[in-house]
């Protein structure tokens, strides 16, 4: 099952459409505070193939303005959390934000860094088989 | 030539090179030259156009960077050197190096190499920017001191040189894509320091401890940012958030009491001013002082509160009153960074908002057309080629998106970019070559280029497609772009942008990267600002390359030359 945190739903809907097509049962979270309680009901991460993770969402209640810029970056904040508590699963990184310095240091903790603009939904079965393959 | 000295010295320009100081790289290229060149002292200086020693701008100095060997102490004792003072003693080499005109950097570049032998040999060797943007500039010097005659030849002293200015100029790169990264988290860090000063002015006027309080107005929480000399209220960090109104026990609740004494659930924030009170329960006796933090309208950001020392309980009245005054003072300092930092966080926020919030509806249009291709193939070519249209525009929007974000983001951030962007550039701008009725743009050789490649991503891109958007826009119709790449023999590779249509006047060579320049053909026959190369070329230099015209008509010829170590993944 592949784990995907991303809280615009409505543009993301052809990304899942396209994985469920090529077999792959897909989770999603919209909501950041939703995390805790799906980590809570899943503590060893089982049956989590691969999470698929956005950048710029908003902080919810977990994170406070301040340490996700406003939002920028709470799926690095996201993703240390994760990290903690699912060391094994490997994450891939999908979003519209350029890659910077903060997350270019955090590289250990993904598996690889992918710009919506340039991942076609048609193409993110196969890179998603690529990164299984190579994991 | 010896063999082993070039292959050390290249070595050290290649991506294995991972020295991030100036002091270890040096360090390791005086170790290894010591092998090569049984030199008895070496010393390496650099030439600052502006920097700063001590405090001390100095202009126009030589610095020592690096020192090794024995014999030559005294020389050490002063660690630079002003380049208009004269030399003496055994520093005198260098005198008549910089003797020439030492005021005057444009002829630094004619300094020669300078060459003592005799009982004792003293060889002075000038390093250049290695072939950057055309300019030789001067950027240190390299002294050889030998006990005895000294045989090397010329062309090895001058070998080295070279070699180490290239070293200095990839390390200068590293260096300065560090100090952005750090200008980058300036605002957060002169905050700290900015609290630092302010808590230290307090502890100077006798408070025990000082801690400093942000207002977080959507939660109404006061959040602790910084805190010193709180020894005895170590308690205070275990929870660093205070409701205000509800729930204020203990210290916390006695020190802000006369802070929030008015009610503070009806927003009326606003009326909250400075007071002190005193704590009667614990021994010793301590006042706290607290003192709100306000902007310009009036509204609450923050809190200063001090633990004071209380000597004499007789005199707290204007012991009190005094710190209050100094408090407003400092919270009235405190006020303009808590603000400027907040605008600061608002314009980084909105700068990657706004473009994001924008490339989300398109990246969902792009793909439903990119389904409507894959599953329904109706066999109506009408259909598919208009669903390719719709992916085509999308991508164009996506990158006119990420031009608008490169035009107001002026950070410069170097990071390790995967995959072609120069082809997809070309790839997305497909669309104009149907407006504009020219038949294609092809690429040549672009794979040399389709390695990670450590570049700023948005700026680069800007770079590019001013060049590409040139060709475009002043093409002749029915004619061809040809972009290429090449390996050139020097440090840098090129890419080529070519079009056939009306050109560059000789007299206009230079002009052509002045900013608003346009020239008169060019403004006849489409819009512009005349910014496009004058910036492209701040950021081809930014990036130790340059951008050259080739050729001027039939075909325009424009280069963007980037040095090779770009390629490589400084660490």
């Amino acid at each position: 099952m592949i784990l995907m945190i991303d809280d615009e739903e409505r543009w993301i809907e052809e990304y899942i459409s396209e994985l469920k097509a090529d077999g792959f049962s897909v989770n999603l979270i919209t909501n950041v505070d939703e995390i805790d309680n799906y980590i809570k009901n899943n503590e060893t991460g089982s049956g989590i193939e691969l999470i698929i993770l956005d950048i710029m969402m908003a902080p919810g209640e977990k994170y406070s303005d301040k340490q996700s810029k406003l939002g920028v970056v709470t799926g690095a904040l996201v993703l240390k959390d994760l990290k903690t508590k699912w060391s094994n699963i490997p994450i891939l990184i999908l979003t519209n934000k350029t890659i910077d310095t903060e997350m270019e240091s955090l590289s250990s903790l993904y598996c690889a860094y992918k710009l919506k603009e340039d991942t076609d939904a048609t193409v993110l079965p196969e890179i998603v088989r690529n990164l299984k393959n190579t994991i | 030539m010896n063999q082993s000295l070039i292959k050390f010295l290249e070595s050290l320009d290649t991506p294995g090179c991972t020295h991030f100081s100036f002091c270890t790289a040096f360090k390791c290229i005086m170790e290894s030259i010591q092998i090569l060149i049984d030199y008895d002292h070496l010393n390496i200086w650099l030439l600052n156009s502006e920097q700063v020693i001590s405090n001390v701008i100095l202009p126009l100095s030589l610095s020592l960077v690096a020192s090794k060997g024995e014999g030559f102490a005294q020389q050490l004792e002063s660690t630079y050197l002003s380049v208009d003072n004269s030399f003496s003693g055994k520093t005198v080499l260098l005198g008549k190096i910089i003797r020439k005109d030492l005021k005057n950097e444009d002829k630094f570049q004619n300094l020669n190499m300078v060459r003592v032998v005799g009982a004792k040999s003293v060889i002075s060797v000038p390093m250049f920017s290695p072939k950057y943007t055309g300019d030789k500039k001067l950027v240190g010097i390299i002294n050889f001191y030998f006990k005895r005659s000294c045989r090397g030849s010329d062309a090895t002293f001058e070998f080295i040189a070279y070699h180490v200015s290239k070293v200095i100029e990839r390390l200068r790169l590293i260096h300065r894509d560090r100090v952005t990264s750090e200008l980058l988290h300036y605002s957060a860090n002169s905050l700290n320091l900015h609290f630092e000063k302010s808590a230290e002015q307090m502890l100077n006027y006798g408070a025990e401890a000082v801690s400093i309080f942000s207002f977080h107005r959507r939660r109404k929480k006061l959040i602790l940012v910084y805190s010193t000399g709180l020894t005895n209220l170590q308690n205070e960090h275990d929870e660093i958030t205070y409701e205000l109104g509800d729930g204020l026990t203990g210290i916390v609740a006695e020190s802000l009491q006369p802070l929030i004494i008015h009610d503070l659930k009806d927003e009326k924030l606003a009326n909250i001013h400075a007071g002190f009170n005193i704590e009667q329960t614990k021994h010793p006796i301590k006042s706290f002082i607290s003192c709100p933090i306000k902007n310009k309208d009036g509204q609450l950001i923050g809190v200063i509160r001090c633990v004071n020392k209380i000597i004499n309980q007789k005199y707290l009245a204007s012991f009190s009153q005094l710190d209050l005054e100094i408090l407003e003072r400092i919270s009235g300092i405190l006020c303009q960074h808590l603000e400027r930092n907040r605008l600061e966080i608002i314009r980084e926020s909105l700068l990657a908002k706004i473009p994001h919030d924008l490339k989300s509806p398109i990246i969902g249009v792009k793909n439903i057309a990119l389904q409507i291709k894959k599953y329904h193939r109706s066999g109506n070519i009408n259909i598919n080629r208009k669903t390719t249209d719709i992916v085509d525009d999308c991508n164009l929007m996506l990158c006119l998106i990420s031009q608008i974000q490169s035009k107001t983001d002026y950070s410069f951030v170097l990071t390790t970019t995967k995959g072609p962007i120069f082809i997809k550039l070309i790839k997305q701008l497909r669309p104009f070559i149907r407006n504009y009725k020219l038949k294609s743009i092809d690429y040549e050789n672009l794979d040399i280029l389709d390695i990670p490649i450590y570049v700023d991503i948005n700026q680069m891109q800007r770079l590019f497609f001013n060049l590409l958007m040139n060709a475009i826009k002043y093409s002749y119709p029915e004619t061809d772009i040809v972009v290429s790449a090449k390996e050139q023999d020097d440090d840098f590779i090129s890419i080529t942008v070519k079009n056939w249509g009306i050109g560059i006047e000789e007299k206009y060579r230079s002009a052509v990267f002045r900013p608003e320049f346009r020239s008169p053909e060019a403004e006849k026959r489409v819009n512009g600002t005349g910014w496009g190369l004058s910036i492209s070329k701040e950021i081809a230099e930014k990036h130790g390359g340059r951008i050259e015209i080739e050729n001027l008509k039939d075909p325009t010829e424009f280069s963007l030359f980037l040095p090779k170590y770009l390629r490589y993944r400084c660490p």
